[in-house]
C-alpha cells in the first residue's frame, strides 16, 4: 500500500499547505474561546 | 394547516399523536434522501441536488410539525425535573421504601 | 514512510495543544459533581451533544470500513453504514423516553423500568458489559491508530495505540464529560473540514466528477475472487461468464490458466498491478476473448485475491461468474447475479435480485427494518449506549431529540462525502482485489494528493477523529464503573467529591484496560468479536424494543433473552450448520431466525413470571410517558390521580 504514496502526485499549490491549516486552526481557536466564555459565564453562579 | 396541531396543552403533549407519527416517517425519509442526495451532489449530478433539496424540505417540514409539541413537553417536564431527580437519587442510594 | 517537514510538525503540535487545551480548560466545571463529570450538569444546548454524536462516531477505523464497502459495492455500499438511521425514529421516541427518565446510563434505566432483584441483576449485567465493551472499543480503535502509524512512520503497533489515547485521556481525567463534549465540538469541526478537503482532492485526483462518471461507463467488468486454498497445484483453470437470467454463455476462457501453490510474491504483485490496464480499457493487445484476466499466460496462486476482468456485454445487467478445474466438465460459482460493467456503482439502489448477488432486495429490506424500527427501542444498536449519555446531558427533552437527529444526519452526510472520494479512488485504482488494500483508499488519497505542507495537518485531522472517539469511550466506561458499580453497590452515600475522584480513577483503569485489549486484539480475534457483537445485537433486537413499548415485558423476560441469545447465536451461526442441520445462512437470514428462536424462550419466561410491581410501573410511566402497550399501567395511573 505504501507504494501508492508517491511525492510527485500532489495536487495544488504548496501555499495551500499554509493557508488551509491556518484557516481551520483560527476557526477552531475562535470556537474554543467562544465555548469557554459562554459556558464559564453560564455556570458562574453555581 | 388545521390538520396539524400547533398549540399543545401539557396533557395533550404527553400523548402520542399523529404528529409524532408524521415526524417519524418524515425523519426516516429525510435520512434516506440526505444520504443519496449528498453522495450524488458531491459528484455534481443534477439529480443529486434535486434529491438533496427534497431531503432538506422534508427535514424542515418535520421540524415544523414536531417542534411546537417538543417545546411544550420540555417546558412542562422541566417543572417536575427537580422532583424526578430526587426520586432518581433515592433509588440510586437504596432509599426507596416498599 | 511519510516524512514530516518543519511545517508538518508545527501544525501537528499546534493542533494537539489546541485540542487538548480545549478539553482541559473546562477542568473547573468538570470537577464540581458526578453530574458534571459525566453529564456536563445536564445543561447542554442541542448542538453540543449533536457534534459529540458525530465526532464520536467518526473514528480512525471509520473511513477504513466505509471505503471497504463503497469500493466493493459502489454507492450501494452506503446502506452498509445506514444502520445509524435507528436515530431517525429514536430521536422522537426512545430518546424522548430516556431523557425523561433522567437515568445516567442504560444500566441505571433498568432499575427505573424494572424493579426488584431482576432489575438489579440487569443493572449489574449491563454495567459490567459496558465497562468491557468500552475497553474493547478503545483497544480496537487504538490499534487502528497503531496500524496507521505503523504504515506512515514504521512505528511498532503499541506506540500509536498508547500515545494518542493517552493524549485524549489527559483532558478526560481533568474535565470529564465537560472536556469530552467541548473537545468533541472543536474536533468535529476540524474533522468535518478535513474530510471535505480530502474528499474533494480525491475527486479531483480522479479527474473530477464528470470524469468519474464517464470512466465508470467505459471501464470493463470486474469481480473479486479469492482462489480456494485447496485448489490442486498445477491444475488448469477456465472461467465462464453467463447471463444470470437466461444462462446464455457470454464468453469463456479460450485457453486455460494455471493454479499454483508455490507463491511468488514478486510475480503476484506484478500480475495484480498489471490488471489495472484491463479494467481501464487501456491494454494494448487486441483480443477477441471476453475474459481479459486471467489469460493462459497467467499463474494464479491458491489462497490469494485476484480481480477477474471481462468486457461488459451490452444489455446484460447481471451475470454469473464461474470457474472450472476439469476442463469445463463442471463449473463452480464464484459470484451469482454479479453486476456487469461499472456504471452500476453510481446507483445507490442497484439491486442484484430479490435474494441473490451481493446486493439483494431482501438484505436491503432487512437492513431498513433493523435500522429504522430499532429506533423504537433502547440498545437495538450498539451506539445507543454512547448516545444515552449525550441524550441525558441535553438541557431539555427537545434539545435531546434534536441532538440525536442532527448528529446522525451529519454522520450519514459524512459517509456520502467519503463515498464520492472512494469512487474517485476506484477510478484511479480499479484493480485492487483485497480489502486490506482498498479499504485504506481514503487515507491513501489524503497522503498522496494533498499539497506539500498538509501532511502534518492531515495527521492532525486524523488525530482529531481519533481523540473524539477515545475520549468518549474512556469517560463512558468510567461512568458505568462509577455510577452503576461504585455509587450504587459499593458506596451509595459517597459525596460528590468522592464520586469525581472515583470517576478519575475509573477513567485511568479503563485507559490501562484498553491498552491490554489493544495489544491482544489480533486480526482473527477482532473479526470474531465484531461478529459476536452483531449476533448479540441481532438476538436481543426485539427484546430491546419490547422493554420500551410493552408494560408486561419484565426483567426476567429481558434477562432470559440475553442469556438465550448467547447460546442460540452459537447454534445458528456455527454449530447447527456444522452438523448440517441447517444450511449456512446469509447474515440477514440469521437475524430473522434468531428473532424467532429467542422469542420462543423469553416470551414464555415473561408470562410464567410475575409482572413488575404496578406502583413502580406507574411511577416510571408518569415520568417517562412511553409509547406502545401500556394500557393497564395508564389506567392505574389515572386511578391514582397521577394523570
Amino acid at each position: 500500500m505504501m507504494s501508492f504514496i508517491l511525492a510527485n502526485t500532489r495536487i495544488g499549490s504548496p501555499v495551500l499547505g499554509i493557508i488551509l491549516p491556518a484557516l481551520i486552526f483560527c476557526i477552531s481557536f475562535l470556537l474554543t474561546v467562544y465555548l469557554l466564555r459562554h459556558f464559564m459565564k453560564q455556570n458562574k453562579d453555581h | 394547516m388545521g390538520f396539524i396541531r400547533r398549540e399543545w396543552t401539557a396533557k395533550e403533549a404527553d400523548e402520542w399523536r399523529k404528529e409524532d407519527w408524521f415526524a417519524i416517517i418524515l425523519s426516516a425519509s429525510s435520512y434516506v434522501l440526505l444520504t443519496i442526495g449528498s453522495a450524488l451532489s458531491f459528484l455534481l449530478l443534477p439529480v443529486g441536488f434535486v434529491i438533496l433539496g427534497i431531503g432538506i424540505i422534508i427535514t424542515i417540514l418535520m421540524y415544523w410539525i414536531i417542534d411546537p409539541k417538543l417545546k411544550t413537553i420540555s417546558t412542562e417536564y422541566e417543572k417536575k425535573q427537580k422532583e424526578y431527580l430526587l426520586q432518581l437519587e433515592e433509588i440510586q442510594k437504596w432509599e426507596v421504601e416498599k | 514512510m511519510v516524512t514530516f517537514a518543519f511545517l508538518d510538525w508545527l501544525w501537528l503540535i499546534l493542533y494537539i495543544l489546541l485540542m487538548v487545551g480545549c478539553g482541559a480548560l473546562f477542568y473547573r466545571l468538570g470537577k464540581r459533581s458526578q453530574s458534571d463529570f459525566f453529564l456536563a450538569g445536564r445543561g447542554l444546548p442541542w448542538w453540543l451533544p449533536a457534534s459529540s454524536v458525530y465526532a464520536t462516531h467518526t473514528a480512525t477505523d471509520t473511513p477504513i470500513w466505509v471505503a471497504g464497502v463503497v469500493y466493493k459495492y459502489g454507492l450501494s455500499g452506503l446502506w452498509y453504514a445506514f444502520f445509524a438511521a435507528w436515530c431517525a425514529i429514536s430521536a422522537f421516541v426512545s430518546t424522548r423516553i430516556f431523557r425523561r427518565s433522567l437515568a445516567y446510563s442504560q444500566a441505571e434505566w433498568q432499575s427505573l423500568r424494572f424493579s426488584g432483584l431482576g432489575a438489579e441483576m440487569l443493572r449489574g449485567w449491563v454495567a459490567g458489559w459496558q465497562v468491557f465493551m468500552n475497553m474493547f472499543i478503545l483497544g480496537w480503535v487504538g490499534i487502528a491508530m497503531g496500524k496507521l502509524c505503523n504504515m506512515l512512520f514504521g512505528w511498532d503497533l503499541w506506540i500509536g495505540l498508547v500515545i494518542f489515547t493517552s493524549i485524549g485521556a489527559i483532558y478526560v481525567l481533568m474535565a470529564g464529560y465537560w472536556g469530552v463534549v467541548m473537545a468533541d465540538f472543536q474536533q468535529g469541526v476540524i474533522a468535518l473540514l478535513v474530510i471535505i478537503i480530502v474528499s474533494i482532492w480525491g475527486v479531483m485526483a480522479a479527474g473530477g466528477p464528470q470524469t468519474i462518471i464517464d470512466k465508470l461507463k467505459t471501464y470493463n467488468s470486474t469481480c473479486e475472487w479469492r482462489v480456494p486454498a485447496d485448489t490442486q497445484d498445477g491444475a488448469q483453470g477456465l472461467l465462464r461468464i453467463s447471463d444470470s437470467g437466461t444462462s446464455e454463455v457470454l464468453g469463456a476462457s479460450a485457453l486455460p490458466f494455471t493454479f499454483s501453490n508455490a507463491f511468488d510474491e514478486a510475480r503476484y504483485v506484478e500480475t495484480a498491478d498489471g490488471v489495472k490496464k484491463y479494467v481501464q480499457n487501456t491494454h494494448e493487445s487486441e483480443t477477441n476473448s471476453l475474459i481479459l484476466f486471467p489469460s493462459d499466460a497467467d499463474v494464479l496462486y491458491t489462497g490469494r485475491d485476484y480481480t477477474i476482468v471481462w468486457k461488459a456485454s451490452e444489455g446484460k445487467r447481471l451475470v454469473n461468474v464461474e470457474y472450472s478445474t476439469d476442463n469445463g466438465a463442471t463449473w463452480i460459482m464464484i459470484d451469482e447475479n454479479h453486476q456487469n460493467g461499472q456504471r452500476w456503482r453510481i446507483n445507490p439502489l442497484s439491486f442484484t435480485g430479490s435474494f441473490k448477488g451481493q446486493f439483494p432486495v431482501a438484505w436491503f429490506v432487512t437492513m431498513l427494518f433493523i435500522a429504522l424500527l430499532g429506533g423504537f427501542g433502547m440498545g437495538t444498536n450498539i451506539d445507543w449506549y454512547t448516545e444515552a449519555q449525550r441524550i441525558q446531558s441535553a438541557k431539555s427533552v427537545r434539545d435531546a431529540s434534536y441532538s440525536i437527529w442532527a448528529g446522525t444526519a451529519l454522520v450519514l452526510v459524512r459517509n456520502s462525502i467519503w463515498a464520492a472520494a472512494i469512487l474517485g479512488f476506484f477510478i484511479l485504482f480499479p484493480h485492487l482485489a483485497s480489502s486490506a488494500e482498498y479499504e485504506m483508499g481514503w487515507y491513501v488519497v489524503g497522503f498522496k494528493y494533498l499539497p506539500i505542507g498538509m501532511v502534518g495537518f492531515l495527521f492532525a485531522g486524523i488525530l482529531a477523529i481519533h481523540l473524539s472517539t477515545v475520549s468518549t469511550h474512556i469517560n463512558l466506561g468510567a461512568m458505568y464503573a462509577t455510577r452503576d458499580f461504585y455509587h450504587h453497590y459499593v458506596n451509595p452515600k459517597a459525596s460528590e467529591n468522592r464520586l469525581v475522584v472515583v470517576g478519575r480513577l475509573s477513567t485511568f483503569i479503563i485507559l490501562i484496560g484498553s491498552f491490554i485489549f489493544g495489544t491482544i486484539i489480533g486480526e482473527e480475534i477482532t473479526q470474531w468479536l465484531i461478529f459476536a457483537l452483531w449476533i448479540m445485537a441481532a438476538g436481543i433486537w426485539l427484546p430491546n424494543i419490547l422493554q420500551v413499548i410493552w408494560w408486561r415485558f419484565n426483567s426476567w423476560g429481558y434477562l432470559s433473552s440475553w442469556i438465550a441469545n448467547l447460546g442460540l447465536s452459537w447454534l445458528v451461526v456455527w454449530i447447527l450448520p456444522r452438523f448440517g442441520i441447517i444450511p449456512e445462512l446469509p447474515d440477514y437470514m440469521q437475524f430473522w431466525l434468531l428473532i424467532v428462536l429467542n422469542a420462543l424462550i423469553y416470551l414464555p419466561v415473561t408470562f410464567l413470571t410475575k409482572p413488575e410491581d404496578m406502583d413502580h410501573l406507574v411511577s416510571y410511566y408518569v415520568m417517562s410517558r412511553p409509547i406502545g402497550f401500556w394500557g393497564p399501567v395508564r389506567r392505574e395511573a389515572i386511578k391514582q390521580g397521577l394523570l
